[in-house]
């Protein structure tokens, strides 16, 4: 893993620039900075305006874990692909299906009951429609609150897959479709020949370990044993990066 | 024992040459060889690509490609640098300067596609769809 910044790093990112090349990007974590509430997470507004400027220049996506409703409502720039619930919802000639929507609905009730065994108010179970997210950002004894939620999620473990994330666990179908599955057939619908992703959750290691995928995959924050080519230390420096593809863009228009 | 068809080889040699008065024409007018050409369009669209990838996307063999990469860096069109994930191996990317090149050339290649267009309708009944 090198960093973005880098020399190598900065050359490999203009040569995107010289192709038909797919932006994407996660949200929580990387377009906007993580929050103690999820419902506050919003992008900065220069963010959002540099953001705006790449969307005018190249097709983008965003790639998110959250709802498509929920997603939609904190992306006021025109994405050309808006990908809610790990690849669950938004994309191109896919629909939500109903049977699943009635297993996560059965996944929460469940979740829900052993949860209620012994209360934790800093643990919150969020229903996406197609996936659940049990988030533990506000325990006050996270340890135990992992403990917790792990000890609730084991029956599911045979229909549902559970990806750990910051503080967060998400519970998605088994054999669903993950992000490295969306951002290949987002790529193939809009003609892409290469793309660049960043995300910094481990949900985002389906993008990073896609193989036969022409991305080049960035990570927020350095970690040993992620599948992701290099990294940006925070989620602040996204701006940065930001400037550069624009930079790229102008450059090469 | 059957002959060797000779007008077929006399033929196959006319489009050799051919070819090869193209790959002429093109560095006097546009810089660059119609190999070096079609290896920085391909690089173009794979970024970040290794050379054994690169070598079957235009079509010969790694070592084949090897001394065109050589040229191609000397002339910092190509950048050859390290594989962010297993630092044995190296990866390419075209330059700017590489994308200049390629951008002069295009400018400079239609007065060359009516030769380029009869080669590649040949191209076109003696190559399997795969190969083109």
């Amino acid at each position: 893993m090198k960093s973005l910044f880098s020399p190598e790093g900065i050359r490999m990112l203009e040569a995107l620039s010289f192709t038909d090349a797919l932006f994407a990007f996660d949200f929580d974590g990387t377009l906007a900075p993580i929050c103690d509430d999820p419902g506050e997470a919003r992008m900065a507004e220069r963010t959002e305006a540099l953001l705006r400027e790449l969307s005018a220049r190249v097709p983008i996506a965003i790639v998110s874990g959250r709802s498509l409703a929920d997603l939609s409502g904190r992306v006021p720039v025109r994405a050309s692909y808006l990908i809610g619930n790990h690849g669950l919802e938004g994309l191109p000639g896919a629909t939500a299906i109903s049977e699943l929507k009635s297993r996560c609905a059965g996944w929460k009730a469940a979740i829900s009951i052993a949860l209620a065994q012994e209360p934790d108010p800093g643990i919150r179970l969020e229903d996406k429609g197609l996936s659940l997210a049990i988030h533990y950002r506000a325990s006050r004894r996270k340890k135990s609150a992992r403990a917790r939620i792990l000890k609730a999620l084991g029956p599911l473990e045979e229909e549902a897959r559970i990806l750990a994330g910051k503080q967060v666990f998400n519970v998605v179908p088994v054999g669903g479709p993950h992000k490295g599955m969306a951002l290949a057939r987002v790529m193939a619908h809009s003609g892409a020949k290469a793309a660049f992703f960043i995300g910094d959750d481990h949900t985002d290691e389906d993008v990073f370990g896609m193989p036969g995928l022409r991305v080049l995959s960035v990570r927020v924050g350095r970690k040993a044993g992620s599948q992701a080519q290099y990294y940006i230390r925070q989620q602040s420096e996204i701006d940065l990066l930001l400037r550069e593809l624009n930079g790229f863009h102008s450059i090469g228009s | 024992m059957s002959q060797a068809p000779e007008p077929y080889f006399h033929d196959a040699f006319k489009l050799a040459i051919e070819i090869e008065r193209l790959s002429q024409w093109m560095e006097t007018s546009c810089g660059l060889s119609l190999a070096q050409w079609s290896v920085l369009t391909r690089l173009r669209d794979l970024p970040a690509a290794t050379a054994q990838e690169l070598a079957a996307a235009v079509g010969v063999s790694p070592s084949t490609l090897t001394q065109a990469l050589k040229r191609l860096e000397r002339k910092k069109w190509i950048f050859v640098g390290k594989d962010p994930r297993d630092s044995r191996k190296k990866v390419l990317a075209l330059t700017r300067e590489g994308m200049k090149a390629l951008r002069r050339a295009g400018e400079s290649l239609g007065a060359g596609g009516e030769r380029a267009s009869r080669l590649s309708a040949c191209a076109g009944l003696i190559l399997p769809d795969g190969k083109r």
